[in-house]
């Protein structure tokens, strides 16, 4: 708690003969984080870049198994696969069993499709001749048309205004009898001579022509019928096949899914080779590994290569070389889903004051300060357990936000003990502190509360420091000692004369003196720790630079103190919203639709005070604990830790 | 009022914009480039440019060829255009991004022509200009299908679906890809006129401007190019050409078609005065005059471009502007590296240039 994961910094030797099976065994213990090759010296030159090469087609494979599986109508999940990894080689096994598998599923839609368009075309002739099923003249008559010239086919819809545009040279009749999916089914008509134009004309309009079967004979009504067999009989085809396409899509799923899973694995050591280093016949892994798992990682390295591979341990400081040692939070279960609150401020740096505890307290306490209601918390309370019982499966991605509303709702329950409110009404229970009545007070306390809270950002600031080891750096820096010593003494300015009546003379000269230290703070923390010059430019621009900082340091104690007077200015617009609602609910008529109409607004009121207000209230709180606690202590410019990991069903 | 909103939408915008206009060649590259004694001079030269990214991923796939630096070229200026759009949002990112699909368009054909000879998968491949994964068509799976017809069936559920699938009887028929390839160029642009028309006001004041005159210059040098070099009827001129565009229509469209002459269709769509058309003079062929007709448009939409990023800087022209003289300048350098390539003069070469004057 309080502090990140402990790091070991770790160099793996391997020799090439092993390379496959230690990475494999590395990644699936799951422990490294990899260090950039552009971090590892002389080893990082052997880099090669083959391997990248290799991540894209693993990648191009992993996307054409997906879209196979997607055409074969098969869920695109990954199923176990149990094999020795050899990135190198598994490419060509995979790209061989993969075309194999694409050529026969192509096959069989291909042949789907074509049976798709046979039953088009006979439902097209179909249509066609039922347009000319009243004529008694025969289809072969209707062939050899003595003075006309006719075609029939299919155009897309959106081409039949241009084709009518073009044809301006010779008369001619375009007739639609038939609409569908965006096309239409059409005979055209003109004198013999000007066939050719009309034709050429059709065929730009991308037409597709129907000819009549010259098999179909008889009359369009004889025909017709002999039309509507020919589909029956494309229909039966297709389904046929269609049973076909599912038994054997039934046997191919499962194995392409377990290629999912092998492609996916190759993909991520494919992807961590390219980042090991290499000199000769020998590779080098280097990264960090959580202290405590070393011991596991050296012993399945050890097994992996047989004792020829050697793994070198070494404490990790902030920053090793180059590369930013990762940083892997650890809190507990209780704090954990406040993890994502922090990192989305920033990662805490490797030896930084990992924030989560604090900012669980302090959000908690602070959220249900202003928003106490023992109603509007139990419904919070409740909302959350569904959300972290994942009882909405469209949220279950939020199950650990669940969590925090669970705990922001018991806390406004508990404020809404103190303030005797339930669901907006005052007089159900008694109160201990009154919104309302009581707003001094109220307004005080949350002053009282930012007080502590951002005594908390300066102590953290030192147990930082103080893990960082930079201490001396820390003692006057105005969030630091000589900061923290001012902000008492100035606390002491206001408090003491309203409290003894008089100020003592001691506080005075140290308000003085730490002025100063803070007025000259960069020329002294030079001083103690060894830097120099003392002050980096003309002393004049130091002194004019150096006033403004220490005014502004002031503005920033006194607005920083200030600013969690919405603490209780929030709960006091909290009462306020509920009171607004019950005077709208009173202004209603009465009767029984008045009566409905009451509860209506009483229920909708509290859902829009817990829905609107409480968001407001979250970003509220959200905002002083990252501009007023963590502005004070926080950098946030870790690097998360994300080792190297084998894909797992 | 307007102003203030404007430069409030836009500030920051044009600011990176112009800083990635200062990206593009200067003229002491160019003509050190024009200057160079074979392709391999120029390469190097290019090398050392913001397109020398290219040429080192060109090199990745073993001996560099002409063919592998132009398609990383495109590849370049396609990425330019996305980094264009990422910094809009609205009516104007969904232009932009149709516009940028025309890099898509010409991986599609080059896709048709490589299946029409029965290319391997991977010879493909190296044929498409490298787009990324974001909003574009599923490339590494499209290139396992069997055959042409199977490719079509595949793209069926695409915006370019139903275009193929209607022209591919006269494929089928002709065996040539001219049916396929203009059914995908009218679908394309039908799709940015669309986008184009959308835009209201100042933005789609320019958006016509650049972007509308692009479907113009189309729309006539198809129409030209249909006549002349396939001798189509004027019936399949008309279909073959564009439905939509700004400034010419059916009836234009047809008068080309019945024979009319570049000098009367240039000054019937943007006047007598907007061109100087002394090529029709000295053209000693059709085959002279088209070229001519391509340079002196291209030459157009160039000042158009330049124009747009010297005018009001608070609107979406300067993006347009940007993204217009990018291209432009992708294509001059490959008529440097081809002229080179065949041991043309830089005098010769120039005279093909769009963006370059002495």
């Amino acid at each position: 708690m309080f502090a990140p994961v402990e790091m070991s910094e770790l160099d793996i030797f391997v020799p090439e003969g092993d390379i496959d099976a230690v990475a494999e065994a590395v990644a699936r213990l799951g422990v490294v984080h990899l260090q950039d090759p552009g971090s590892l010296g002389r080893w990082g030159e052997g880099v090669g870049t083959e391997w990248l090469g290799r991540v894209s087609t693993y990648a191009a494979q992993e996307r054409r198994t997906d879209e196979l599986l997607d055409r074969m109508g098969i869920e695109c999940v990954a199923r176990s696969w149990e094999g020795r990894l050899a990135p190198a080689d598994d490419l060509v096994a995979i790209e061989e069993e993969l075309q194999e598998i694409e050529e026969e599923v192509h096959a069989l839609i291909e042949r789907e499709a074509e049976l798709k368009r046979e039953i088009r075309h006979w439902e097209l002739v179909a249509k066609s001749l039922s347009s000319l099923a009243p004529l008694s003249v025969s289809i072969s008559d209707l062939r050899q048309l003595e003075l006309l010239h006719l075609i029939a086919g299919t155009i897309p819809t959106e081409n039949l205004a241009r084709l009518e545009a073009s044809l301006f040279r010779i008369p001619y009749a375009i007739i639609p009898v038939h609409r569908y999916d965006g096309h239409a089914l059409v005979f055209g008509f003109c004198a013999h001579e000007d066939a050719p134009i009309l034709e050429r004309a059709l065929e730009s309009a991308f037409l597709e022509p129907l000819a009549l079967p010259d098999e179909l004979g008889g009359t369009p009504r004889e025909a017709l019928a002999e039309a509507y067999e020919r589909l029956g009989g494309a229909q039966t085809e297709v389904a046929l096949l269609q049973e076909q396409c599912q038994e054997r899509f039934q046997h191919l799923g499962p194995r392409l899914q377990s290629m999912l899973t092998r492609v996916r694995r190759d993909h991520a050591l494919a992807d961590a080779r390219a980042r090991f280093g290499r000199t000769g016949e020998a590779y080098l892994i280097a990264g960090w590994a959580p202290k405590e798992r070393v011991a596991e990682l050296k012993s399945a390295v050890e097994e992996a290569s047989e004792g020829r591979a050697t793994v070198e341990e070494r404490p990790a400081r902030g920053m090793d070389g180059r590369a930013r040692v990762p940083t892997l939070l650890k809190n507990s279960k209780l704090f954990t889903p406040l993890e994502a609150l922090v990192t989305t401020y920033g990662t805490p740096g490797y030896r930084e004051i990992d924030p989560t505890p604090i900012l669980g307290i302090t959000f908690v306490l602070m959220f249900g300060s202003m928003f106490g209601d023992l109603g509007h918390g139990l419904v919070l309370v409740a909302l959350g357990a569904l959300v972290a019982l994942r009882v909405i499966p469209q949220l279950a991605s939020m199950a650990q936000m669940g969590t925090v509303l669970i705990g922001c709702g018991l806390s406004s329950a508990l404020f809404g003990l103190l303030y005797g409110s339930v669901f907006g009404m005052e007089e159900l229970i008694p109160h201990v502190l009154s919104p309302m009545h009581d707003m001094l007070i109220l307004l005080g306390a949350a002053v009282g509360l930012g007080v502590l809270v951002l005594n908390i950002g300066f102590f953290c600031r030192l147990a930082s420091a103080a893990r960082s080891r930079t201490i001396l750096e820390a003692i006057f820096d105005r969030n630091g000692i000589v900061g923290l010593l001012l902000y008492w003494c100035l606390l002491a300015l206001l408090v003491l004369p309203m409290v003894a009546g008089s100020l003592p003379g001691w506080v005075a000269g140290a308000l003085g003196m730490l002025t100063l230290a803070l007025l000259f703070a960069e020329p002294l923390t030079n001083l103690v720790t060894g830097r120099r010059p003392l002050v980096h430019g003309s002393l004049g621009m130091f002194l004019v630079q150096s006033f403004f900082e220490l005014f502004e340091t002031f503005i920033g104690y006194a607005s920083n103190t200030l600013s969690f007077v919405r603490l209780g200015a929030f709960a006091v617009a909290h009462a306020g919203l509920s009171m607004v609602v019950f005077i709208l609910a009173d202004l209603v008529g009465s009767g029984a639709a008045g009566s409905v109409l009451r509860v209506l607004i009483i229920v909708g009121g509290n859902i829009v005070v817990i829905g609107f207000e409480g968001l407001i209230v979250a970003i509220q709180t959200m905002r002083l604990e990252y501009y007023e606690l963590f502005g004070k202590f926080f950098a946030g410019e870790g690097t998360p830790f994300k080792p190297l990991t084998l894909y797992t069903v | 009022m307007v102003i203030g909103l404007d430069a409030v939408r836009y500030a920051a915008v044009n600011a990176r914009v112009r800083g990635m206009r200062s990206q593009l060649l200067d003229r002491a590259t160019w003509r050190a480039l024009l200057t160079t004694d074979d392709l391999a001079s120029a390469m190097v030269l290019l090398r050392t440019s913001v397109y020398g990214q290219a040429i080192a991923a060109a090199e990745q796939r073993g001996a560099v060829s002409l063919e592998q630096v132009e398609r990383h070229l495109w590849g370049i200026v396609a990425r330019n255009c996305q980094r264009v759009m990422a910094l809009t949002g609205g009516g104007n990112r969904a232009l932009l991004l149709t516009w940028w699909r025309h890099f898509e368009l010409e991986n599609l054909k080059a896709m048709l022509r490589g299946f029409d000879q029965s290319m391997s998968p991977e010879r493909i491949g190296g044929f498409l200009i490298p787009l990324g994964e974001r909003f574009t068509l599923p490339w590494d799976t499209l290139l396992r299908e069997h055959s042409l017809g199977s490719l079509i069936d595949r793209l069926v559920t695409t915006r370019y679906g139903s275009a193929l699938r209607a022209a591919y009887p006269l494929y089928q028929r002709d065996r040539s890809l001219f049916a396929l390839e203009i059914a995908a160029d009218i679908r394309y642009y039908r799709d940015l006129a669309a986008a184009i028309m959308r835009l209201r006001g100042d933005d789609g004041k320019d958006a016509r401007r650049l972007l509308g005159t692009r479907l113009d210059m189309l729309n006539i040098l198809w129409a030209f190019r249909h006549r002349i070099y396939y001798g189509l009827s004027p019936e399949e001129i008309i279909n073959y050409t564009l439905w939509h565009t700004i400034r010419t229509d059916v009836d234009l469209v047809r008068d080309i078609a019945l024979g009319d002459d570049p000098a009367g269709i240039l000054a019937r769509v943007w006047g007598e005065e907007a061109f100087d058309l002394s090529f029709l003079e000295d053209a000693q062929s059709d085959g002279e005059m088209m070229l001519g007709l391509e340079l002196t448009l291209h030459r157009y939409w160039h000042s158009l471009a330049t124009g747009a990023m010297g005018g009001y800087p608070f609107g979406l022209g300067a993006l347009l502007g940007y993204v217009v003289l990018g291209e432009l300048e992708a294509q001059d350098l490959v008529t440097v590296l081809e002229g080179k390539g065949m041991g043309w003069s830089h005098e010769r070469i120039s005279e093909h240039l769009i963006g370059w004057e002495e």
